[in-house]
């Protein structure tokens, strides 16, 4: 695991370049690399112990020259996300949690988005082509839509 | 949906206990009841009053639990809703919020919760660290381990690192400010949840859990460092699972029992029991009873490491 200025300057880069989240917050965390993951979290552990994970939360993985940022942490982020938010229906929220791909016009540049709902950022998705889909993982995506479907709001 | 057990006749609740436990007619009656559905609001993602307004808006009815601004009691299950998904809240009994009140943990400081599974102490004690300063949640069982991790997940915690050790055995000494046992018990104080614990747990079981109590919470207060406070709670009634592992640290280690002040009703810890009797300063121990706060029952003793 390695914890290099570097690293944490380019995990800060992305998540203010791309999700607009404001530097000051993101300076109080520290970014740790584990293969091609990237950790998130607010305290070292006391030296001597032994842990198959980093501390804090997985916060991105490395896709090629780029970052794909996890659900968990997009959820953790939540209302400092200010750019690459992708506001969500019931009826879209639905489909895209079903695994399809929804046409989607949109502003926002493609790549990863932060799929929200009446105001709450529930994890990551994808816009591409003018196409949205979902990567909010499939055990999560099942609770949800389980939780929407007894949800009595419209 | 699973319908409710039914409740056990009152005859067959936990005879042996009739003697120590005040209002008898009333724990009776309590253990009777069903439980009361409570939620506590995660301070790290949201406001408790904002977390209220959310329930209200779906059509709850949200009480809340007087003596502790975070918890609200439901008129329904929650554990399907928006709010449960997005880690605004976390379902538990309220008397599980005292080993949390009892510990008294700060922002920046160094904390273990050492028995973490499934994740309801660890993520209230991150709430109460504001996030900030390292937690570690040790869960050395690897069937417990899934649950404590989805929950970290879920609410979002940024502070806490996971470790396996086997809690008597959990590597180090005088490192931590604050160490929590809440420790494997015979859980006889669930017994609204779960009905067939009314005729209380085997001696055996007790016996056996004894021991391990007994070895946890030694290693645990060798890990606090001067100065600091060592909390160990359990969710049982059973005097052997309690003021005897209390009375156990006191003869073999220099601890300091300090009476807490909680924001209940509480029974003090047992002078004596079976024919054992115990120091004075066990009677600094709190016992929580169902009638007490409409919960379920517990046990909290918290000490400092001179």
């Amino acid at each position: 695991m390695s914890d290099s200025n570097a690293l944490r300057d380019e995990a800060i880069a992305f998540f203010e370049t791309r999700f607009g989240v404001a530097g000051d917050w993101l300076a109080e965390i520290s970014f740790v690399a584990r293969r091609d993951e990237i950790w998130a979290c607010r305290s070292a552990p006391p030296s001597g112990l032994d842990f198959d994970r980093p501390s804090g939360l997985r916060a991105l993985r490395r896709q090629g020259a780029g970052f794909k940022p996890t659900s968990t942490f997009l959820a953790v982020l939540g209302d400092r996300i200010t750019a690459s938010r992708i506001d969500l229906d019931r009826e879209s929220l639905r489909q895209l949690l079903l695994g399809q791909r929804l046409a989607w016009p949109s502003d926002v540049a493609d790549g990863h988005v932060a799929l929200c709902f009446r105001g709450d950022v529930l994890g990551c998705g994808r816009l591409g082509h003018g196409r949205l889909h979902a990567l909010i993982p499939t055990g999560r995506r099942r609770e949800l839509l389980a939780a929407l479907d007894v949800d009595p709001r419209t | 949906m699973r319908s409710p057990a039914r409740p056990p006749e009152s005859a067959d609740i936990l005879p042996r206990y009739r003697h120590i436990i005040p209002n008898w007619d009333r724990f009776i009656e309590a253990c009777r009841r069903p439980l009361p559905i409570v939620v506590r609001a995660n301070t790290l993602r949201t406001d408790p009053d904002r977390l209220r307004e959310r329930l209200v808006e779906r059509g709850l009815a949200v009480e809340p639990v007087p003596w502790e601004p975070t918890l609200f009691r439901v008129d329904r299950p929650v554990g399907s809703t928006i709010e449960h998904w997005l880690g605004l809240l976390y379902v538990q009994e309220s008397v599980q919020a005292l080993p949390g009140i009892a510990l008294a943990p700060r922002p920046g400081q160094t904390v273990l919760d050492l028995c973490a599974s499934p994740g309801g102490k660890t993520t209230d004690i991150a709430a109460r660290m504001r996030g900030i300063g390292s937690l570690v949640a040790n869960e050395p069982s690897g069937r417990r381990q899934p649950a404590l991790l989805a929950n970290v997940n879920r609410l979002g915690v940024l502070n806490v690192t996971q470790t396996r050790y086997r809690g008597e055995s959990f590597p180090g000494t005088s490192r931590f400010d604050r160490v929590l046992v809440d420790a494997p018990c015979s859980a006889e104080g669930t017994l609204r949840k779960e009905p067939s614990l009314a005729a209380g747990a085997a001696p055996g079981t007790i016996a056996r859990l004894a021991r391990l109590q007994k070895r946890l919470i030694v290693r645990a207060y060798d890990l606090v460092r001067p100065g600091g406070v060592l909390v160990y709670s359990t969710c049982t009634f059973a005097p052997e699972e309690n003021e005897a592992v209390v009375a156990h640290l006191l003869a073999v280690r220099d601890a300091r029992l300090t009476p807490l002040s909680l924001p209940v009703d509480t029974a003090p810890g047992l002078s004596s029991w079976d024919g054992e009797t115990y120091p004075e300063e066990v009677r600094g121990c709190a016992r929580t009873y169902p009638h007490q706060l409409d919960s379920g029952g517990g046990f909290v003793v918290r000490f400092e490491r001179p």
